[in-house]
Formats: structure tokens, sequence, C-alpha cells
């Protein structure tokens, strides 16, 4: 958690973990991956109010 | 994502909570450049009414290239407390648009990023529609002279 991450399209499956979109997405490049969504997770996955 | 000539079309984004079900969430894919960098992959942003600005995390004004000792700084209250966020322009890459925005970034953003009032609802119509068959939202641009 507090994790950059990428899933895969259909949500089912963890497919990179980073410290930041970069890295994420260097990753990505790393495993020839161009489907998967980024995206950042919070310190817990609970509903949020911002 | 869905698009004809004027309106960009996409679905909530079903999030899994803890609790077992899914949470729709007004998610969207943005791109983020600044000057010569320019993200090759997308990612998830919040399509926030409530924010008055765009806001992403610092660790993305790094990977952007941005020298934030550069960046103007001012201070945002949300519902936990206020911070200090840094100021600087980027261009906000979304469906076939490009729109140079002035863009917060933050320490302790909890996602990847919000995308607010100044900078993003100003240019488009957006409607809202979670109760559809295919829960989602439309975006139209519009072009203010």
């Amino acid at each position: 958690m507090d994790s950059w991450i990428a899933i895969s399209q259909d949500g089912s499956r963890l497919v990179a973990v980073g410290k930041s979109f970069g890295e994420v997405s260097h990753r990505l490049d790393e495993l020839g991956d161009e489907d998967s969504v980024i995206l950042k997770t919070p310190e817990e996955w609970i509903p949020m109010i911002l | 994502m869905d698009s004809d000539d004027s309106v960009i079309r996409v679905p909530y984004q079903q999030i899994p909570t803890s609790s077992g079900t899914k949470l729709p969430v007004p998610l969207v894919s943005i791109g983020l450049s600044h000057g010569p960098v320019l993200f090759k992959r997308s990612f998830e942003a919040l399509v926030d009414s409530g924010a008055d600005d765009c806001v992403f995390p610092t660790s993305t004004a790094r990977d952007l290239g941005i020298d934030l000792l550069e960046a103007r700084t001012e201070r945002r209250r949300g519902v936990g407390g206020s911070e200090q966020v840094f100021i600087h322009a980027v261009n906000l890459h979304f469906g076939p648009y490009v729109i140079n925005i002035d863009a917060c970034f933050m320490e302790h953003l909890p996602i990847s990023g919000l995308l607010g009032r100044r900078g993003f609802f100003e240019h488009f119509r957006i409607t809202f529609d979670p109760a559809g068959s295919t829960p989602g939202m439309e975006f139209e641009r519009v072009f203010r002279s």
C-alpha cells in the first residue's frame, strides 16, 4: 500500500509495484506490457473522503 | 474510453473494497508531459468537482523532470488538514486533447491524481451518470474565447 501499481486490464492481476509512476512504467517496459492500468494506492484501501 | 467527434465517454472504474464489494469510482486515464518529457503511458486520475485544482504526487513531478525548487509554493486545505503544494505548468493529455495547466504537486496525495475545477472542469462540460445501465461519465470539450 501507498505505492504505485499496475493491474491487468480486467483488474484480476497485480502486474507491477513501484515507488513512483516512472518506476512502474519502466517495469512494464521490461515486461513488454502495453495494456495494464497504472494507479497509486492509498495507505489503506478504504472508501475516501477527499 | 469511447469517443465520437466531440464527446468522450468513460465508464466508472469498479474498485474492489475490503468488504469484498466493488465501488464505482469516476477515474479516467490521463497522461502528462513537461517540455521534452512525455509519459508514454497513461495513469488513472479521479474526476473531483470538489477539488479547486488538478493535484498530483510530487514523485510525478520528479518523473517529469520538474525541479520543485523552482516551483511556486502555496498551501491547500483538504478534509484532513492543509499541506504545502508546489505549482508548476504541465501539459495534461486526455483523449485527443492536450491542455496546458498549472498543476499542484503534493507530497502526501494518497491517489494518482485529482482532476479539479481549475485545469480540468473549466475545459469540459461533464456529465456524471452513476445510475445508468453502464455507470459512467461524458466529457464534452468547451473552448472559451
